[in-house]
């Protein structure tokens, strides 16, 4: 058994802000996991920032304990976890979960075509090396992260087709003006309009994907776009398999905290996108609030003020970019839904339940265990989440034994 | 950024040291995995581009190109 007495899961930017208090507090008390190589999560993967690199020096000095390219496999609010990459296991006293976001995505004709990945899914893709130079991209979905994508692939030397955004103009410029205004992010706003501005089109949306060309409509009309390479998905979603595992209380699609990042279970917090999707701003804050949590002190009032006016962005954000019902209705009966067990959308809309297509279709049954398809069956036809049971991630049977043995 | 090499299919595959085996792959023009799986995910949880990778089944965007891998698809 390794033992620590404050483990963050996730070094995205919640993690770090946690970790790198919890450093200047109680260092050499805390030990941060991450299932990538890098600091920096899977969207933000910033590693430049000066609180990336207190973090990295914090690292360096010993102070944070880092157990990178790892992934949770089990847990107990008990107060131990099993890691893919470890015999043993890792026990902690408080634990923060920063386990962030991943995407949204929904189904229709061609949506399974090859070079297409989701919006978040390019970027770390152009993030970890591949050449989008020269490339034609599309790019559609929904949420704030495709114009930044667009900015970060068009600065790496791509073409950028377009930037397909299916919430309407009016509902994205009202929150545009607050995000400017409101939330001091104009300088912000306006250097990326000024740098992709040109290749937005609001109220449009895809419906087929054929050869390298989409069919893009706003209900009315359609055009072809061509592409190389497209990032496509609906904005972003929580990783709740882990908080699930342990018993947090799930509410609206969140890990229930209260307002200092305390889950329902007393020895756990969260943070970031697990308790809204409000970006990098909110995620930094509960990070900190958090970290305040685990050492039971409490947080300065400023802080708690803070996280509170980023969770209402995420709310205006949820509100602003609300998906549209004709995004329900794109998929035909042969369309993959479920892409691990090649399982199309005919054979499950008329299903109960994501158990009962579990059990007939083996949905949820493949290598992503429900992840794609799962959120993607709860928005299409308001089943539940998919059950939730360990290994969280496929981990050979051997590593148990060893966990075993060495318990 | 120096370059290597590692083995798919029986052929070399060039990337750049901190390149993914999934990007290597990708920008040598590889865009379909396993029969009928394309990555899609880009962060570890789609496993649409699960690999073998000297003998063990990883999900090739968490995992860091390496000089003289052998990578293939003869997975699950």
């Amino acid at each position: 058994m390794t033992r620590s007495e404050f483990l963050v899961v996730g070094a995205g930017p919640a993690g770090l802000a946690a970790a790198n208090l919890l450093a200047e507090l109680a260092p050499g008390q805390v030990t941060m996991i991450d299932g990538q190589p890098n600091l920096g999560g899977q969207i933000w993967r910033n590693t430049s920032t000066p609180l990336s690199l207190s973090v990295l020096n914090h690292i360096r000095e010993k102070q944070i304990h880092l157990i990178p390219n790892s992934w949770i496999i089990h847990a107990s609010p008990d107060g131990w976890i099993i890691l893919d990459s470890r015999r043993e296991k890792v026990s902690f006293n408080k634990l923060i979960l920063a386990t962030g976001a991943r995407e949204l995505f929904l189904p229709y004709p061609g949506w399974t075509s090859l070079g297409v990945m989701g919006v978040g899914g390019i970027q770390a893709a152009a993030k970890t090396g591949l050449n989008v130079k020269g490339k034609k991209i599309l790019l559609t979905g929904s949420g704030p992260l495709l114009l930044a994508v667009a900015d970060s692939l068009q600065s790496k030397g791509a073409i950028i087709q377009g930037v397909f955004e299916q919430a309407p103009w009016n509902r994205v410029q009202k929150f545009g003006i607050r995000t400017a205004f409101q939330y001091g992010k104009a300088f912000q706003a306006l250097q990326l309009m000024a740098k992709v501005g040109k290749h937005v089109h609001y109220g449009h949306w895809v419906t087929r994907l054929e050869a390298n060309q989409a069919t893009i409509t706003d209900g009315k009309a359609t055009q072809q776009i061509e592409f190389d390479l497209a990032g496509i998905a609906f904005g972003l979603i929580p990783s709740l398999e882990l908080p699930t595992l342990l018993g947090c209380q799930i509410e609206n699609g969140f890990v229930r905290t209260d307002d200092k990042m305390q889950t329902s279970q007393p020895n756990i917090l969260a943070a970031g996108e697990l308790t809204s999707i409000g970006g990098v701003d909110a995620a930094l804050a509960e990070g900190e609030l958090a970290a305040w949590a685990a050492l039971e002190l409490d947080p300065p009032n400023p802080l708690i003020q803070k996280a509170k006016k980023w969770r209402r962005y995420a709310e205006q954000m949820a509100e602003a970019y609300a998906l549209r019902p004709e995004l329900k209705q794109l998929a035909e009966p042969d369309t993959i839904l479920c892409r691990c067990e090649q399982v199309q959308y005919g054979s499950l809309v008329n299903r109960v339940s994501f158990r009962d297509a579990k059990i007939n279709h083996r949905i949820g049954m493949g290598w992503c265990q429900g992840r794609i398809c799962g959120a993607t069956c709860q928005h299409l036809f308001d089943w539940e989440a998919p059950s939730i049971r360990p290994p969280l991630f496929p981990a050979p049977a051997r590593r148990y034994a060893e966990i075993l043995e060495n318990d | 950024m120096p370059r290597d090499v590692f083995q798919f299919r029986g052929e070399e595959v060039s990337f750049e040291q901190g390149q993914t085996v999934l990007t290597a792959l990708m920008n040598a023009g590889i865009l379909e995995f396993r029969p009928g799986h394309a990555p899609i995910c880009g962060m570890g949880i789609c496993f649409e581009c699960l690999v073998r990778a000297n003998g063990t089944p990883v999900r090739a965007c968490m995992t860091p190109a390496e000089k003289g891998m052998e990578v293939s698809l003869d997975t699950i």
